[in-house]
């Protein structure tokens, strides 16, 4: 799981030039796509819903700590064809991650709409059930005044243990509408700057004789007194920490108990109540798309690892992600108390879990970057800042750039800062965080990173603000969003043909005489995945097979069970033949019907004739 | 006659006289008379708590904190005594039972519990002075359904042990479709013999027939004439099983947070924690009181005192915390005849997400699950040899059931039609026969474990301010010394709540008009004074996560400036706040 302190370094280690570099107007473009505030994001689902009653039903699958509604939308059949298999797509699990947010809505979207050839043939045969956000509390502090990354949004705790809670959380001290990170001069602080980009902060190395010099916070005041900074805020538990797949009790961040926090039990709930779901997509932090889960056999001591056959599926259908989004983005957190990892672990559903973007490691390649700076033209900073300086005189705009004007350093261009960087070759490796900004020079986001001001901090002193911007990790560029979107969507779209479905592909009744036939039937599965996975099978979550022969009054079973149970049906054509005797003195058709919890109900006829 | 009216007129003036009983066989008549002979099915033990409520309006009340699968009350029935203060300044002890449906003695020692407290409560020093300093939260049925069932329906001594959501025990697609049958309609659950002569695995034994007896493979090629078919009941959906799915079919003693794990590793923890309605209620009831300094759960049966950890993977609990729970459960090893004090997972099975875990290691508190009732006791002396002979274990518990129970224990083997094998035989003990005491010791069984919390409730928190004192240091300086003494066994924060940071550090404070507090800390030289971990800052507020150790005391020094009085406090979450007060000379 993330650290509270790798977190606030991200928060905290970078912020905006923007707001001295007048952002060149981009054109907003048919297909850009916005983060949408609650209100916005349930005025869209009901609209939608309004929009297409035949194949969609919205409705509420919990409420929130706040008393907001977390909405699921289902496209597709009816609830009475309940037995065809469904996908879930479950978005924006955190606070931060609202773009999310936004595939799923479009996908949504897409399919309520059936527009295209993908959704129609998606729907045709599979249920669509988005959950577009659950983390609807944290979410809206994207859109507050000032502008914080908020991940925690449950259960809070006296983490400075004084006997008071919530009485020091973090804020925007220097007024720039930004929560983002102080450093501070200090002998005891273990931070220095990166030798290769001086804007970056990496933790002293004693063992190679370096010297702390920088004392790190999130950006907020003392206002308890304790000599600790922003240190108690309001909420302290992470929604995708609070599931019961490796919780980590103790953890500030897991809550009081697994499935405390509203979200998290209303999601298990609903995926409690549905039998139809095969499988859930999630989009968010957690990725087991692009970098392999471990792996373990199976056997009944608490899980280490997918199981080994279901792993190898996984990685096949990893691999068709990377086909059809191009996204090579790894995870950012383990499933330590997440909903991926109970959903898989504990429930057998196939979980995909795809990062949709994070703030890139490597610089675009030449050709595409940084295009005369075309900025974002809705990069969080920026935005906060506009928002800040028309909001309130209290911080004029005039006075701010000037304050930032202050600070040369800062205002020279990325490529005179590369050759500053040059003369000497630094003594470590570039740190994530200065590759980070590498790009964000290379591709003109500039409001990514504020750059460090001195302030005059009131109870630390002196102090610089600045760092990475809220939300500058996670929020792709506005000229990638579409694309993002529309390949995500397609990668949703292809997963039906993947879904289990049993097929009657023989049914046959042999005379053996005496008014006794013999039927014989062959149960087969065409599609990739298995009727179930081995975590399902190990959790007893979905049900068997079950194929049930009719037979007419008078009729007698000699052989066989009424009712069959079929627990496993491998994928790709897996088969499973079943044996009755019957004794039949009249000419009937015999009736053989295969129900299943989320791979389709089928049946088939064979005629006997004594 | 002048002379009645005289004494009546003594009494009155010496205020009503007091109604409790004494614990010695000649004592007064109890106020609220219960027949301790016999068990009580759901509205019979919420009847004789609201009979006691009703006698001691000022010091029981209660309130539903939620409600099970089947909608009935979760009542947990609060002792307080209000002119002491509320009952959440206390240290409380938590005391529950039956959260197995079929365990129902549990509810009924919880019962026996606040009665003896109450008939006892002005008369018994002891138990006033427990009464006036703790409180205590009495929940008797954590499984309500279950126990309605049990008494209601026909069942064995460890049927309805589940709560009563349908589950597919099968996975059939139905729930709950085919659980036993009372073939014979006696209100029981039997086992059922199908005669097969000379192709069986057991005999009758010829001394008594009541016996079944496996016939060992032998010289002569002699089988037995009788096999099992199993327990009373038939394939009532038809797949070839019998009694596969019965009510419910789960265990919320496997549902508790603290080391949870799922279905497949351990039957009956449900998909996720705290699932069953009963027991997240209870769940937010305790978080929600962090004055919770003891927890009580009652069980049958074996005799066991039982604390966690549930699974080895746990490791050790801390030594400070396992001294007061080996002292508390050698104590209960004296009260309790054949019970032994046992770690969980070490001594019995492992146990994820059980109650008495979750209590420790998630509230911090000292827990206990007692496993009430041991045969031994049907005839304590014969039964103390080392090995354990199942086949006279048998025989004894004939000759008891013929000797002291006038044959009631056992409903002996008779014909019964059964609708798929034949004829067949239907018997058996008895479902309260076996993991429920026999009538005539039930009282007994619910005092000693009554007496066994009894002792637990003593043992938590309290703390008093030993000694007081300011000493002149010169230059109009001076400093004050307090030290608060905890004189019960458990620590006002164990061990594990330190480690864990479960709920509050305990706050040391002084206070005073004309006080300036220019330095604080604790003690850790009782012989040097200068030995202080000098607090960083807010000298006049120390924090502790340790708190007071049992049977300990804190020793804490202020350098204050000043005049005039002072008050220093203790402050915990698991005692009631101690003060005392000072002057500057």
């Amino acid at each position: 799981m993330r650290t509270p302190m790798s977190f606030l370094a991200i928060a905290a280690l970078c912020a905006p030039l923007a707001a001295r570099v007048q952002a060149p107007v981009v054109a907003q473009d048919s297909a850009a796509v916005e983060l949408l505030d609650h209100a916005t994001l349930t005025a869209r689902l009901r609209a939608l819903a309004a929009a297409h009653p035949e194949r969609c039903a919205l409705a509420p699958i919990g409420r929130s700590r706040a008393d907001r509604d977390i909405w699921c939308l289902r496209v597709g059949a009816a609830p009475a064809e309940r037995a065809r298999p469904a996908v879930l797509v479950v978005a924006n699990l955190e606070g931060p991650e609202l773009f999310s947010s936004s595939i799923a809505l479009a996908l949504a979207e897409r399919a309520a709409s059936a527009s295209d050839d993908a959704a129609k043939g998606f729907l045709a045969n599979t249920t669509l059930y988005v959950v577009p956000r659950l983390d609807v509390d944290a979410a809206e502090a994207r859109f507050a005044k000032p502008l914080v990354e908020v991940l925690a949004t449950g259960h809070g705790i006296d983490d400075d243990r004084d006997g008071r809670s919530a009485e020091d959380p973090p804020s925007d001290v220097d007024g720039d509408g930004l929560v983002t990170s102080m450093r501070k001069l200090d002998p005891e602080g273990e931070w220095i700057e990166d030798p290769n980009e001086p804007r970056a902060l990496v933790k002293a190395d004693r063992n190679k004789g370096e010297r702390g010099k920088y004392k790190l916070y999130v950006e907020g005041r003392d206002l308890d007194h304790d000599e600790r900074v922003a240190e108690d805020a309001l909420a302290d538990t992470w929604l995708n920490a609070n599931f019961p797949f490796g919780w980590k009790e103790h953890d500030p961040h897991a809550g009081l108990f697994a499935t405390d926090e509203p979200g998290a039990r209303a999601l298990c709930d609903f995926v409690l109540e549905h039998r139809d779901l095969a499988l859930v997509v999630t989009l968010g932090g957690y990725d087991d798309l692009v970098e392999k889960p471990k792996s373990a056999k199976g056997g009944d001591g608490l899980p280490t690892g997918w199981i080994e056959g279901d792993a190898s599926l996984l990685a096949e259908l990893g691999k068709r992600y990377g086909d059809a989004t191009g996204n090579a983005t790894k995870g950012t957190r383990d499933d330590a108390g997440s909903f991926q990892g109970w959903a898989y672990h504990y429930r057998g559903l196939w979980v995909l879990a795809g990062n949709p973007w994070d703030l890139p490691l490597e610089a675009p390649k030449a050709e595409s970057a940084g295009k005369g700076g075309e900025s974002s033209a809705e990069t969080p900073a920026e935005k906060a800042t506009e928002k800040s300086d028309a909001g309130s005189g209290e911080k004029p705009t005039e006075k701010s750039d000037a304050k930032r004007a202050e600070e040369p350093d800062d205002v020279k261009s990325a490529a005179a800062r590369k050759s500053d960087t040059k003369r000497e070759k630094p003594s470590r490796e570039p740190s994530d965080d200065a590759k980070r900004l590498q790009w964000i020079d290379a591709t003109g986001e500039s409001s990514r990173f504020v750059a460090w001001r001195k302030f005059a901090h009131p109870e630390l002193g002196e102090v610089e603000i600045g760092g990475f911007a809220p939300y500058a990790r996670v929020e792709p560029p506005a000229k990638e969003r579409a694309e993002l979107v529309r390949k995500h969507g397609d990668f949703v779209l292809s997963l039906g043909a993947a879904l289990p479905r049993v097929a009657i592909v023989e049914l046959t009744a042999k005379d053996l005489g005496s008014n006794v036939w013999e039927v014989r039937a062959a149960l087969e599965n065409p599609a990739f995945l298995p009727l179930s996975s081995a975590s399902a099978r190990r959790n007893d979550a979905v049900r068997p097979a079950r194929a049930t022969l009719e037979l007419g009054d008078g009729d007698t079973l000699l052989a066989g069970s009424r009712r069959e149970l079929v627990r496993e049906l491998a994928g790709s054509g897996g088969r499973r033949e079943l044996r009755w005797l019957v004794r039949t003195r009249e000419p009937r058709a015999l009736s053989l019907e295969v129900d299943t919890d989320n791979a389709g109900i089928v049946r088939r006829n064979v005629e006997v004739a004594p | 006659m002048i002379v009645v009216a005289l004494a009546l007129a003594a009494l009155a003036a010496q205020g009503p006289q007091p109604s409790g009983f004494a614990g010695t066989a000649a004592g007064k008549a109890p106020k609220v008379e219960i027949p301790w002979n016999r068990l009580y099915d759901y509205e019979g033990i919420h009847g004789l708590m609201d009979r006691l409520e009703a006698a001691y309006p000022k010091l029981v009340s209660h309130r539903v904190i939620g409600h099970s699968v089947e909608n009935r009350e979760l009542r947990v029935y609060t002792l307080n005594q209000p002119s002491t203060g509320k009952d959440t300044e206390k240290p409380a002890m938590w005391i529950d039972g039956n959260v197995h449906g079929n365990e129902v003695q549990g509810s009924e020692a919880v019962v026996y519990t606040a009665w003896y407290l109450l008939e006892n409560y002005g008369t018994n020093e002891r138990i006033t002075e427990l009464v006036d300093g703790s409180t205590f939260y009495f929940l008797p049925m954590v499984n309500p359904d279950g126990r309605a069932s049990w008494f209601r329906d026909a069942h064995d001594s460890s049927s309805s042990r589940s709560g009563r959501r349908p589950i597919d025990d099968d996975q059939d697609g139905v729930a709950d479709e085919d659980g036993a049958d009372d073939l014979d309609g006696d209100g029981h659950i039997g086992q059922m013999w199908k005669l097969v002569p000379g192709e069986g695995t057991h005999r009758r034994n010829p001394d008594d027939p009541r016996i079944f007896e496996p016939v060992a493979p032998n010289e002569f090629g002699i089988k037995g004439d009788w096999v099992s078919v199993g327990e009373e009941g038939f394939d009532n959906d038809g797949d070839g099983r019998t009694n596969e799915d019965d009510a419910g079919g789960y265990d919320m003693n496997r549902a508790w947070p603290s080391m949870w794990a799922p279905d497949f590793v351990q039957y009956g923890a449900g998909p996720y924690p705290l699932f069953w309605p009963e027991t997240r209620a209870i769940a937010r009831f305790l978080l929600e009181h962090p004055n919770l300094a003891a927890l009580q759960s009652f069980h049958n049966n074996g005799g066991m005192i039982l604390r966690g950890p549930g699974a080895k993977d746990f490791g050790e609990y801390p030594s400070e915390d396992v001294r007061v729970f080996d002292a508390i459960g050698r104590d209960g090893e004296k009260m309790l005849p054949f019970y032994k004090y046992m770690v969980i997972w070490k001594d019995l099975y492992t146990v994820w997400g059980g109650f008495a875990t979750w209590g420790y290691e998630g509230l911090g508190v000292i827990s206990f699950t007692n496993e009430m009732w041991s045969s031994d006791r049907l005839f304590p002396t014969e039964s103390r040899g080392d090995g354990f002979d199942r086949a006279s274990f048998q025989k004894q518990r004939f000759v008891f059931n013929d000797l002291l129970m006038s044959g009631d224990a056992f409903v002996d083997w008779h014909p019964v039609q059964h609708p798929f094998y034949g004829e067949v035989l239907v018997g058996g003990f008895k479902k309260d026969w076996g993991r429920v005491p026999p009538s005539f010791m039930i009282e007994e069984e619910a005092h000693r474990n009554a007496l066994f919390c009894l002792k637990h409730a003593a043992e938590m928190p309290k703390v008093v301010l030993e000694k007081l004192e300011v000493a002149p240091l010169g230059d109009g300086l001076f400093a004050v010394d307090a030290t608060f003494a905890n004189e019960h066994l458990i620590p006002t924060r164990t061990e594990r709540a330190r480690q864990m940071k479960l709920g509050l550090p305990d706050v040391f404070s002084i206070r005073g008009e004309r006080l300036e507090v220019v330095a604080g800390g604790f003690r850790t030289d009782r012989w040097r004074p200068e030995r202080i971990e000098l607090a960083e800052r807010e000298p006049a507020r120390l924090t502790s996560e340790r708190g007071i150790r049992g049977d300990g005391k804190t020793q804490v020094r202020w350098l204050v400036r000043g005049a005039g009085t002072f008050e220093v406090e203790w402050r915990g979450e698991k005692a009631r706040t101690c003060r005392g007060d000072g002057r500057l000379p």
